[in-house]
Formats: C-alpha cells, sequence, structure tokens
C-alpha cells in the first residue's frame, strides 16, 4: 500500500485565502498571517500500482482536479510554489472526523474499480509570517488560528468535527520541527 | 402594529424573501436586513430569522465567515437579551459557528454541522423529509404552536450532520434543552437511517435550541412548505393526502406545514 498527497490549488488566486485572511485581519489581527494560501489535499491509499493510478482518477473526475481551473501537485517535502525563504511558513491540516466526503470519495472510486483502499479528502492551509519571528511564535500563532473557540478566536477548523495538523514543513536538507 | 422580524440577509443568502414573505403571511413585519446595516437599525426588531444560502459561498466552511461579520455582534446581543433568533439551514449553520447554540457555555463553539454522511453518497442532498418537535421544545418561541405530529419539510444541503463533543449523550442534551426538532418516519416513528434521517445526524436531530429556547438552529426549510401547494402530492401521511385533495381547488393556497415555525413566533410576540 502506498499512500499519495496531492495539493491541488486554483490557478487563480483562491477566494476562500483571500476570505479568511481579510476576516482574520479583523478578528485576530496579532495572529493574522501576511500570507495564506490554500489547497484541496486528497489522499490515496493505493494497493497496487503507484503513481499513474492516481493520475488516472484525476483524469476521469473533474470535480477532484478540473484541470480548466486548477492545478495538482504531488506533495513530497518541497516548498510548495510562491513559499519565499524569507518568510517562515507553516501548515496546518485540517481533516473532518468521520468525512463524509471521504467515505463518499472511497466508495465512487472503489466502485470505479480503481485499487484505492481508501481516500481522505482534507484540506491545507499554508500561512507565511515574517521571517523576523521565531518558529515557536508562528507554531503559537498559528495554533490560535487554526482551532475556532469563538466568534473571535480561531478560524480554520471547528474542533467539533475537525482536527487541525500544525507544523513547519520538513524540507529537503533540512530536519524540520516538530508540530503540535 | 406588527412586530418587526428581520431576515439578515448576507452575501449569497438566497431564501430571504420567501422567509419574509413567510413571516408576513403570519402577521409579522418580516423586513431584509443587509449585513452591512447599522447595529442600531437591529435594535426596533422584536426577532431575527438568518435564513438559508450559501452566505460567503460557503468559503471555508459554511457558516465560518458570516458568523464572524459585524451584524452577528448586534444578533448575539439580542440573543443573549431574549429576542428570539431562528437560523434555517446555512442560517443554522452561522448560529452553530457563532456559539450561540447550544449555547451551554455561551459564546463558545460547543456543537458542529459536518458534512452529510449517508451510504454510498456525498455532497449536496435535497429532498422531503418529516421532522416531529422534541419533549420540552414547546418552551421555543418558535415551536409553540406545534403539536407533536410529523411535520413534513424540505432539506437541502451539504452540511446538516449535528455533531457534539465526544462523549456526548442524549440524556446530555436533553436535561440543557437542546434538542428541538428530530427526523422521523412519515408515521412518526424515529428516524434511524438514511433518507428519513438524511445526512447522518446525531441522536436523528433536525435542529437544536439554546438553554433559554429562544435561539432555534433548524436544517429544513419551513418557508418552502409555507403554503400547501408547495408540499408533493406524491407524500406519504395526511399533509400529502390533504394536498392531493386539495388539487384544482382553492384550498390549495391554505397554509402548509412550514406555516407552524412562523406563526409560532406571531403568538409569541401577540400577533397571532
Amino acid at each position: 500500500m502506498t499512500t499519495f498527497r496531492i495539493a491541488v490549488r486554483l490557478r487563480a488566486p483562491d477566494p476562500a485565502a483571500r476570505t479568511a485572511r481579510l476576516a482574520l485581519s479583523r478578528v485576530m489581527p496579532a495572529e493574522c498571517p501576511a500570507i495564506l494560501s490554500r489547497y484541496d489535499l486528497w489522499e490515496f491509499d493505493v494497493e497496487s500500482g503507484g503513481l499513474e493510478v492516481v493520475e488516472a482518477i484525476l483524469g476521469r473526475y473533474p470535480d477532484i482536479l478540473n484541470p480548466n481551473k486548477q492545478e495538482s501537485l504531488v506533495l513530497g517535502g518541497e516548498p510548495l510554489p510562491g513559499e519565499d525563504a524569507s518568510m517562515t511558513w507553516v501548515s496546518v491540516e485540517i481533516s473532518d472526523r468521520d468525512s463524509g466526503s471521504s467515505a463518499g470519495w472511497s466508495s465512487v472510486i472503489g466502485r470505479a474499480g480503481f485499487p484505492v483502499a481508501e481516500v481522505r479528502c482534507k484540506v491545507l492551509w499554508i500561512l507565511g509570517y515574517p521571517g523576523s519571528a521565531t518558529t515557536g511564535e508562528v507554531l503559537e500563532k498559528a495554533g490560535a488560528v487554526a482551532v475556532s473557540v469563538t466568534r473571535s478566536r480561531g478560524l480554520l477548523s471547528n474542533p467539533v468535527s475537525q482536527t487541525a495538523r500544525i507544523f513547519i514543513p520538513e524540507r529537503p536538507g533540512s530536519e524540520g520541527s516538530p508540530g503540535k | 402594529m406588527r412586530p418587526g422580524v428581520a431576515v439578515v440577509q448576507f452575501p449569497g443568502s438566497n431564501c430571504e424573501y420567501e422567509t419574509a414573505l413567510a413571516l408576513q403571511e403570519a402577521g409579522l413585519d418580516g423586513r431584509i436586513v443587509r449585513w452591512n446595516a447599522s447595529p442600531s437599525s437591529l435594535a426596533s426588531f422584536q426577532a431575527f430569522v438568518l435564513p438559508g444560502g450559501f452566505s460567503y459561498q460557503d468559503r471555508i466552511r459554511a457558516g465560518a465567515v458570516a458568523a464572524r461579520d459585524g451584524v452577528m455582534d448586534a444578533v448575539c446581543s439580542m440573543a443573549s437579551a431574549g429576542r428570539p433568533v431562528l437560523g434555517i439551514c446555512n442560517g443554522a449553520q452561522i448560529l452553530v459557528e457563532s456559539g450561540l447554540v447550544p449555547g451551554w457555555r455561551p459564546g463558545t463553539i460547543e456543537a458542529a454541522l459536518a458534512s452529510n454522511l449517508s451510504p454510498g453518497r456525498t455532497g449536496y442532498y435535497a429532498d422531503w423529509v418529516f421532522v416531529r418537535p422534541a419533549r420540552g421544545s414547546a418552551r421555543s418561541p418558535w415551536l409553540c404552536a406545534c403539536d407533536d405530529s410529523p411535520i413534513p419539510l424540505p432539506v437541502a444541503h451539504a452540511e446538516g450532520r449535528f455533531l457534539f463533543p465526544s462523549g456526548t449523550e442524549l440524556d446530555d442534551l436533553e436535561s440543557s434543552g437542546t434538542p428541538a426538532l428530530t427526523y422521523c418516519m412519515p408515521g412518526g416513528e424515529p428516524a434511524v437511517e438514511w433518507p428519513w434521517n438524511p445526512n447522518g445526524s446525531s441522536f436523528s436531530l433536525a435542529g437544536i435550541l439554546d438553554p433559554s429556547g429562544g435561539v432555534l438552529a433548524m436544517m429544513p426549510h419551513p418557508e418552502r412548505a409555507r403554503w400547501l401547494w408547495q408540499v408533493p402530492p406524491g407524500l406519504p401521511g395526511p399533509w400529502g393526502a390533504k394536498r392531493r385533495l386539495s388539487s384544482g381547488r382553492a384550498a390549495i393556497h391554505e397554509p402548509g406545514p412550514g406555516s407552524a415555525v412562523f406563526s409560532s413566533l406571531a403568538r409569541w410576540l401577540g400577533a397571532g
């Protein structure tokens, strides 16, 4: 079994990311990142075969990847496009508990005959803070932004139905930093 | 003078006109108020409705952005002062994301309306379902004129599954008066599975209340069942039979099953 992680983003600026940053700048200005980008994150547990299985799925279902308006990236540790080395970047990965979307897509793709045991639909947010901030500071700010506690604290996930994994992404040649 | 009820329109709301009309038909002064209205302009309203739709295009998470909108400061303030607030579908998602319901610790987000969970399906689902008022829900301004017979109403959503923190039991919800409406079979028996529980909602909940009963978040659309002509003739149960008998007659313009929500508020405010 091999798990492939595919990030899908709009070719145009992402309206959800712009709206999220606007909302955060109003309710949590101290924790609001300077740059915020958003990806649909798809995880495919492929039972037999390699990346070509995922490519076939992406080619068949425009609801996952519409090449007219979206592009996909196979995640493997390299920096995502647009990540400026002068900034400190934090990843926030949002997963639904008992995800109806994941269950639905697992069923649809399994019925279509693809050798995929499970599909998980997630959202990946990339938060960029000025490079002068320490790793601890950005992890703390990203943690506050990631989990909704009240109307004025947190935004990116609802802790009742979702989990948020917050981490400094590992890069080639670095050891990475532990998240929380 | 009819009591004023504000129907708060957000960018992306799409049920505000029929909701205001349903309020007017119930004898209330239902008025559409835009999200960027001044907070002082809201003070004169006796109650508030957050209508269905796709506020802010459901960006980030359904209801999450509207919940942080400035107009919700005023709505939360009015709710805490005891003025009734109803959220329908996307409006319910906004109330959950505002922490107004279940309201065990007011302002804290203690529930979610998660993506539908039904066998072999994903995404948006629209159909007619049946709901019953839960025990104790008659204390609510929005349900005080309802009896406990099954009420057919349409649902149309992708994220309508009520979830609570892990370990929450039905007893916990009942002791705080949280259940408002539950999905049921056409004969009134509890709905356990799809399609009668259309989204896999915890404890088959279709609507929840805050402890006071003044704030109701419900996923079905009562404004889309305001008149009998809106009921599908093929629907099982007494409402379907009534609808079939009314075909071609003036009776087809009589109130439908969803009118009880609006007439409840009218009665509560002394206008019904």
